[in-house]
């Protein structure tokens, strides 16, 4: 095994700094827009190389949608938007058959899910009925419909936005769909300085409307896909995939925790830990990246006790007394 | 008219009524009973027989009967009394008994409490930072192990990469030693980092942080000149600690 690693190790040559170049483009991109959100843009950025998608949570007015449309205009890729509302239904989403008299046959109309980009605003304002119509889709990249299959191009990418589920007319997301989401970002309220940055935006002439044009692809979906394939080359020691997997391991045996985060989480936080040491010019994964995605990954994926619940525990602090438990290895 | 005539006849039927029970009334009167001709004996009541059963809880009718209590309430009465008896004085007044009441009911929140299995640190607002958790963890614990005697074995061996390894572990120990960082085993070496808080010291253990992580988790090779290197800047650094310290 050890030889294994140095092999791999010496193979492993792959140079970062164009990868780290072309999300520098896309920041630099945003920041025109943008204020603050730092974390948000970097994690959204992890995503789309590690090919997750994102749940982005926050209450309203805080550039939740704004941050994820403008992400999706600096790939020049299709791009489409679909408001979550009570009465939509899967159709609305995936497509439908449509009579053709002319022809006398049923023509598939494909649904806006068919893009690179796809952005759902209010994802948990839509009922159970339609979050399920997701479930395919988001996982296998794919539609079927009356039996047949109708694949989706690479890349693609879902960023939802959400408002907490305290607000009024919200639905909780079924656990089976949020396990799809590789992150679950909280977006807070922006520092005293950053709100202050926004005003003056706003009160030089209503900049932000003329910003949104300006915002420009810098990333084709080739070269978005050949980053993909990059951050795959990222090296990851046998000693991380144990700490990862015990890390995850710990969500299902804690007795804090009711529901535990499935192998589908020990994959995302393996992809996005290696998508991570990529934009920040490493081609090693670093106890550091895990510990630092860790929450992100697994706070939608986990479910807490009552008795923890009523005790004031959240998520969060749940995984950082997993994290602070176990030894990173070294 | 008509009104008039009606209560007449009301009049006379009450009349008539009455008049009926005079003669039955009359009839039992005439049946007495004959006086007898048997001469009355007086008898007395035994006296000591009287005061015998008068004495008898039997016949105790006008007994005070206390209302009915079920277990706890004569356990808690008991309880009273016995503090009572214990700590109540014409001195002290009913202060004591206050806060006898306070520290019992604390006492039962505390049970119900350690029943229950919650957190104490919650109740008070403060969040506990680390609870315990029911699985034990892989600990390899840096103060109990020989590192001059590990890192000469792995040189021996050429295992340069496990000789890295070694030489930060020991420099981790040192720093620990001298009260520059606080060893926990969930920490990360940027957290170590974070703590140094002499500038010059915590630049150049970033550095020997970065050699070992790109070494131990970048998986290099290294060959005799690199490690020679390498090895002489973690002896470097130990040595400068102490004028740290």
């Amino acid at each position: 095994m050890e030889e294994e690693v140095l092999i791999t190790a010496q193979e492993n040559k792959t140079d970062y700094s164009a990868l780290r170049e072309a999300t520098n483009r896309i920041k630099a991109e945003l920041r025109q827009v943008i204020v603050g959100q730092e974390s948000l843009i970097e994690l959204l950025l992890v995503a789309m190389l590690a090919e997750g998608h994102v749940l982005i949570e926050g209450v309203p007015g805080i550039a939740k949608t704004l941050t994820a449309k403008l992400l999706a205009r600096t790939v020049q890729v299709d791009f489409s938007r679909i408001q979550f509302t009570p009465d939509l239904m899967p159709s609305d989403v995936l497509g439908t058959s449509v009579f053709h008299p002319g022809t006398v046959t049923f023509d598939y109309k494909r649904g806006p899910i068919f893009a690179n980009i796809v952005l759902i605003d209010e994802i948990n304002r839509a009922p159970a009925k339609t979050q399920a119509s997701l479930f395919e889709v988001m996982e296998e990249q794919h539609v079927t419909h009356d039996g047949e299959v109708y694949k989706l191009s690479s890349p693609f990418v879902v960023l939802a936005t959400q408002n907490p589920i305290e607000q009024e007319g919200t639905y909780r997301l079924p656990e089976a769909q949020l396990d799809r989401f590789m992150f679950k970002v909280l977006v807070d309220y922006p520092s005293l300085e950053e709100e202050i940055a926004i005003l003056e935006l706003q009160h030089n002439g209503n900049k932000l409307k003329r910003d949104l044009d300006c915002v420009q692809p810098v990333l084709s979906a080739n070269e978005l896909v050949a980053l993909r394939e990059a951050v795959q080359q990222v090296h990851l020691d046998k000693k991380l995939l144990e700490y990862i997997a015990q890390i995850v391991g710990e969500t299902r045996t804690n007795k804090s925790l009711y529901l535990g985060a499935s192998p589908r989480a020990s994959i995302a936080l393996l992809n996005s830990s290696k998508a991570l040491a990529a934009l920040r010019g490493r081609g090693f994964v670093t106890p550091e990246d895990v510990q630092e995605l860790a929450s992100v990954v697994l706070r939608h994926r986990i479910l807490l006790t009552p008795e923890r619940e009523m005790e004031g525990l959240t998520a969060d602090d749940i995984i950082k007394q997993i994290i602070q438990k176990i030894e990173v290895p070294r | 008219m008509r009104a008039t005539f009606k209560q007449l006849h009301t009049f006379i039927l009450i009349l008539c009524l009455l008049l009926s029970f005079g003669p039955a009334t009359y009839a039992q009167a005439q049946d007495g009973i004959p006086a007898s001709a048997t001469p009355v004996t007086i008898r007395h009541f035994n006296e000591q027989e009287l005061q015998k059963l008068k004495a008898s809880k039997d016949f105790e009718y006008f007994e005070e009967v206390k209302p009915d209590q079920n277990f706890l309430e004569r356990a808690w009465s008991g309880f009273k009394k016995w503090l009572r008896k214990i700590f109540y004085t014409s001195k002290s007044g009913p202060v004591w008994e206050y806060l006898l009441y306070a520290a019992l009911v604390a006492g039962i929140i505390l049970i119900i409490i350690r029943l229950l299995g919650m957190d104490t640190g919650n109740l008070f607002g403060k969040k506990t930072e680390i609870s315990d958790m029911p699985y034990q963890v892989y600990e390899e614990n840096i103060h109990e192990m020989d590192m001059k005697a590990l890192i000469e074995e792995a040189v021996q061996q050429r295992d340069f990469r496990k000789a890295i390894r070694l030489h930060y572990l020991q420099s981790l120990k040192h720093l620990t030693d001298r009260g520059f960082i606080l060893w926990r085993p969930g920490k990360t070496n940027r957290s170590y980092i974070s703590e140094i808080k002499s500038q010059e010291l915590r630049r150049e253990f970033e550095q020997l942080t970065s050699m070992f992580e790109y070494v131990w988790y970048g998986g290099a090779a290294l060959g005799d000149e690199l490690f020679a290197s390498a090895r002489a800047e973690f002896i470097l650094f130990d040595k400068q600690l102490n004028q740290y310290a």
